[in-house]
């Protein structure tokens, strides 16, 4: 390229840069009125409304985009919120078997604050881990056992929720009868080889109280000429050397009468559900502070029962 | 013939820069995307550079300048500013290196846009 022509060239190039800073500065320095400014505007008016009905005609494809933004990030944020709700269902799940657990917590400690036990007497919660399979044995696997401080024939009592607040819903369990470092056994005063004596509060009726193949409990050997009426609470007598006296077993449903019977035939419904029962509370009674004051002999195992 | 091929030459600029000012209004600035809307002004300065050199890249980058400052409503003679340089710079950019290679053209039609930003 001649040297004419390039110079030609950074002329025209120098100059155009001048026109463009001296508009810029006029444009900054000029009055609103300016012709500048009155050009700018004539060329704007010509053009805004090319601008009204472009934006007219965009508008569609300025929402479709839009749209499938808004989409695209509300299929994003719907998924973040299924995995939310899935963790947060877990939680709920979680907190609400916590909130059981505490409630037949309190139920149990309720039952250790009210109750009246022979002095000296600890208590330990221990939790059901497995239960006997079928009607003809009853028995809980507990997850303590001598490690613990647990010992055949120790009274074990529990609270059940199904009942509220009142004395009913917390009362005698049964007794350990099997006992390993670990876990132990406890027969339910609803087992057939369980048994426990027993009074009812109102008519001082003494009796024993045992299970039965149908799951029921049944008071025997209450004289027939004793007066028992319904709805008493029948307690531990505190005989038998193995269960304090005062824990409450159940309530009288029914009292029937045989002729050829000599002891009336009474029904107790037990104040624990053991249906439902997963946490229980063993007495650690001292031996010289049960009735007799003598070591408690050791049970023939449930059927069904480890050693 | 030099007088017809200058008309010719002012005809198509004219038209370039009336192309790229009604495209733009229309449909260009309305749509965005990601918050970024393509500058036809500038596309033409480059394409013109590229093709005529940096004196028409320059004479074109000043008239288009001058309609997108009108078509934006900004400061006039700014964007007829930034856009001779670039004319300019790119004209003799590609007179040097030439515009065969991809990355060159990659290079002129994506740095002058991302550099005003």
């Amino acid at each position: 390229m001649s040297p004419v022509k390039s110079a030609w060239r950074r002329g025209i190039f120098v100059l155009l840069i001048i026109a463009s800073l001296a508009l810029l500065t006029v444009s900054f320095r000029e009055a609103e009125a300016g012709p500048v400014h009155d050009v700018r505007h004539a060329f704007g008016s010509l053009l805004s409304p090319l601008q009204e009905f472009g934006a007219r005609v965009a508008e569609p494809f300025q929402d479709g985009y839009e749209w499938f933004k808004s989409v695209w990030s509300a299929k994003k944020k719907a998924e973040q919120l299924e995995e939310q709700l899935d963790v947060l269902q877990g939680e709920v799940v979680r907190l609400e078997e916590q909130a059981e657990e505490n409630e037949r917590l309190k139920a149990l400690l309720k039952l250790r604050d009210e109750g009246t036990y022979p002095e000296g007497a600890e208590f330990e919660v221990a939790q059901v881990i497995g239960k006997s399979p079928s009607q003809w044995e009853a028995w809980v696997r507990i997850n303590k056992g001598s490690d613990d401080g647990l010992r055949v024939n120790q009274p074990v009592v529990g609270a059940t929720p199904t009942v509220g607040e009142s004395a009913v819903g917390k009362g005698l369990v049964g007794k350990i009868v099997t006992v390993d470092a670990s876990t132990a056994v406890v027969q339910l005063i609803t087992d057939t080889q369980s048994a426990v004596a027993g009074k009812i509060q109102g008519s001082r009726a003494e009796g024993i109280v045992h299970g039965s193949l149908q799951g029921r409990l049944l008071m025997d050997y209450v004289d027939r000429d004793l007066a028992v009426d319904t709805k008493r609470v029948v307690v531990t007598s505190g005989y038998g050397e193995l269960y304090p006296a005062d824990i409450p077993i159940g309530l009288v449903v029914s009292v029937g009468e045989e002729t050829i019977n000599m002891f009336k035939n009474i029904e107790v419904q037990p104040f624990v559900d053991f249906r439902v029962l997963e946490e229980v509370m063993v007495l650690l009674v001292p031996e010289n502070a049960l009735p007799g004051g003598t070591t408690a002999t050791t049970l023939a195992t449930p059927a069904g029962a480890t050693q | 013939m030099m007088e017809r091929a200058r008309l010719v030459a002012i005809v198509r600029v004219a038209a370039l820069v009336a192309i790229a000012a009604v495209l733009q209004t229309l449909v260009i600035s309305q749509v965005t995307i990601l918050g970024i809307s393509v500058d036809l002004f500038l596309i033409f300065t480059v394409i013109v550079a590229l093709s005529w050199g940096p004196l028409g890249g320059a004479v074109f980058g000043f008239v288009a300048g001058m309609a997108a400052d009108i078509a934006y409503f900004g400061p006039l003679g700014m964007r007829a500013f930034v856009y001779v340089v670039t004319g300019y710079s790119l004209g003799l950019l590609a007179g040097r290196f030439g515009a065969r290679s991809l990355w060159m053209v990659l290079f002129y039609t994506l740095g002058p846009p991302l550099s005003p930003r």
